[in-house]
């Protein structure tokens, strides 16, 4: 159902063809995907597959030595974090990037401080401004975190996790590329983020998540990528995969 | 946890038990002549520390600010008595600060070795230049002009301590109101996090050597503009005291908290420890011994307090996962997040 409604809207990323090289070591072969506003989509594997190569290639951290990327529709020539960003693309990395002695509203808005007014590099934090609107922006995401002023090092390993994603909502992003964001959380965290993640994409933001906990992926993903030694073995519907048939993609069995 | 405020306060108190300490052995201290005279002394200390808290608060240190006085305000000096007009001359200090900072913070970026070691070798060499330029000699033949700024004064105020006010002030909206404050602390607190929303690190790194230059040119400029000369031994010592003020006052070896309010009051507490051993008729040399041991308390402080915020990090971290295993979750229970 999810998946019908995301086809009909228009796709983000493309990358076709697309293989990297680390020295002799060929982490990608020829991985061609794509994906759509408001579609959430599960890469998995096993370590060494070349999912966090693939995303790191989206969000312009690594440039393909093959293939082509495309976004919404208009082949890239340069690319690199900046433009990725510049093109709507955020990630939220999997050990978060967070300071540990800012506070909450520091770490949502770091490097984005809205200013109360600007001399030249110079600018004056509006801190109320920057308050209220990181209190929106996570309460966009659902996430319950204490008061403002708290530094991040105080807070849960959810709470951290839903300031990572509400930084990377900064700006309206079109999609979130995020690797491994239920790692480091207990069940109950963890049922939290993943309701986050819907609210995004409900809102129609696409998401690639990163996962190596195969529930939490088919609880939140419309569409699954199996990856296997640097190639894609599966690319199917979330709710019309069987477990094995996963379990076996994942173990580098095509169809 | 040891807040800030804590630290603070422990450091009013201190400053107050010491100045009465004082005042009871020699009644003569706290008169508007030698609180005036205090003030003054403390101008070189504090000017140092501010440009120091922000070095160390960004992850880094640089311990060559010593040689870095001595170098600054010879230079002022000589440019004075070469026949330079005293505005200019006063110039001379600052702007060599930038540049010796310029070249400390690039040599750390470029070489990405530690800093105390950069800074280290730096603080040798600029000593040596002070040597090879004055030859061991104070200057001398520097004009009375000279001393414009650093015996003037304004409303009965220094004017040396009306610009200490200024940069402190300043010191306080960068670290708390204005978005590259804000940043740089961020490098100082988690260089990758930084880096990974775009900050450009090696601009702020060199960028906060050479504000420090700065600050210890000016500083040691207003010295020498108070004395009418500079001494090439001026900065011996300096570096310690500079960065027994910028620990005690709480500012971390790990980076990324610039207590300003901390830094002040423990320049104040050293301030009155220097020139209270001296009231109540200590040798000079106990002064190096007192604040000797105030940077070995600052550091076991310092040290102490990261335990304890470590040990409080743990018990958030366990107090959360007992509150989910008694709350009966179990891995078996995947989660199903709420869809509309």
């Amino acid at each position: 159902m999810m998946v019908d409604s995301a086809n009909s809207r228009s796709t983000i990323i493309e990358v076709s063809g697309v293989s990297k090289f680390y020295e002799r070591v060929r982490a990608l072969h020829g991985v061609s995907l794509s994906l759509r506003a408001g579609e959430c989509l599960g890469l998995v594997g096993d370590n060494g597959a070349g999912k966090t190569t693939l995303l790191r290639i989206m969000n312009g951290e690594l440039v393909p030595d093959i293939g082509e990327i495309r976004v919404h529709g208009d082949l890239v020539k340069e690319w690199s974090v900046r433009d990725a960003r510049r093109v709507g693309i955020a990630t939220v990395a999997q050990n978060l990037d967070l300071c540990d002695e800012l506070d909450v509203p520091g770490n949502v808005f770091l490097n984005a401080e809205i200013p109360r007014w600007r001399f030249g590099p110079i600018g004056w934090m509006d801190s109320r401004r920057i308050r209220n609107e990181a209190k929106d922006l996570l309460a966009s995401i659902g996430a319950s975190v204490p008061h403002s002023a708290t530094k991040v090092e105080r807070l849960s390993g959810g709470q951290r996790q839903a300031i990572a994603i509400a930084r990377s909502l900064r700006g309206d992003p079109r999609l979130v590329l995020m690797d491994e964001p239920t790692a480091a959380l207990g069940i109950r965290q963890a049922n939290t983020i993943l309701t986050s993640i819907r609210r995004m994409v409900e809102r129609g933001i696409g998401v690639v998540i990163i996962s190596h906990n195969l529930d939490h992926v088919l609880n939140v993903s419309d569409r699954l990528v199996t990856m296997f030694q640097g190639r894609v073995t599966l690319d199917e519907r979330a709710s019309a995969i069987r477990r094995d048939k996963l379990l076996a993609a994942m173990m580098g069995h095509r169809e | 946890m040891p807040t800030r405020v804590g630290r603070s306060s422990a450091l009013a108190l201190g400053l107050i038990i010491v100045i009465t300490v004082v005042q009871l052995q020699a009644s003569h201290y706290l008169t508007p002549t030698n609180i005036r005279v205090i003030a003054i002394q403390l101008v070189s200390l504090g000017i140092g520390a501010l440009g120091s808290a922000f070095v160390v608060a960004s992850g880094n240190i640089d311990i060559s600010i010593g040689s870095m006085f001595s170098l600054c305000g010879v230079m002022a000096s000589m440019a004075a008595a070469a026949g330079m007009p005293w505005p200019l001359a006063l110039l001379v200090g600052p702007l060599m600060g930038a540049l010796l900072g310029g070249v400390n913070g690039v040599m750390v970026h470029r070489l990405a070795v530690s800093p105390i070691v950069v800074t280290l070798g730096a603080l040798t060499l600029y000593a040596g230049v002070v040597i090879l330029i004055t030859r061991g000699r104070t200057v001398a033949g520097v004009p009375q002009e000279f001393r414009t700024v650093g015996r003037g004064q304004f409303f009965a105020i220094p004017v040396n301590v009306l610009i200490f006010i200024g940069l402190a002030l300043l010191a306080f909206a960068f670290a708390y109101r204005i978005d590259i404050g804000r940043r740089l602390l961020a490098v100082g607190s988690n260089v990758r996090a930084a880096a990974s929303v775009g900050i450009p690190i090696r601009k702020y790194v060199i960028g906060v050597f050479i504000a420090n230059g700065i600050m210890v040119g000016l500083a040691s400029t207003l010295s020498a503009s108070r004395f009418g000369t500079a001494a090439p031994t001026a900065g011996i010592g300096y570096e310690l005291q500079v960065l027994t003020a910028v620990l005690l006052g709480g500012v971390l070896f790990t980076g990324g908290v610039a207590p300003i309010g901390g830094v002040l009051l423990a320049v104040g507490l050293i301030g009155t420890i220097r020139s209270g051993l001296i009231a109540i008729g200590f040798e000079v040399t106990w002064t190096n011994v007192v604040i000797g041991a105030l940077l070995i308390g600052a550091v076991a402080l310092n040290q102490f307090s990261e335990e304890r915020r470590e040990r409080a990090v743990t018990r958030s971290a366990l107090a959360e996962a007992l509150e989910e295993e008694d709350a009966g979750i179990s891995e078996s229970g995947a989660p199903e997040p709420d869809r509309e």
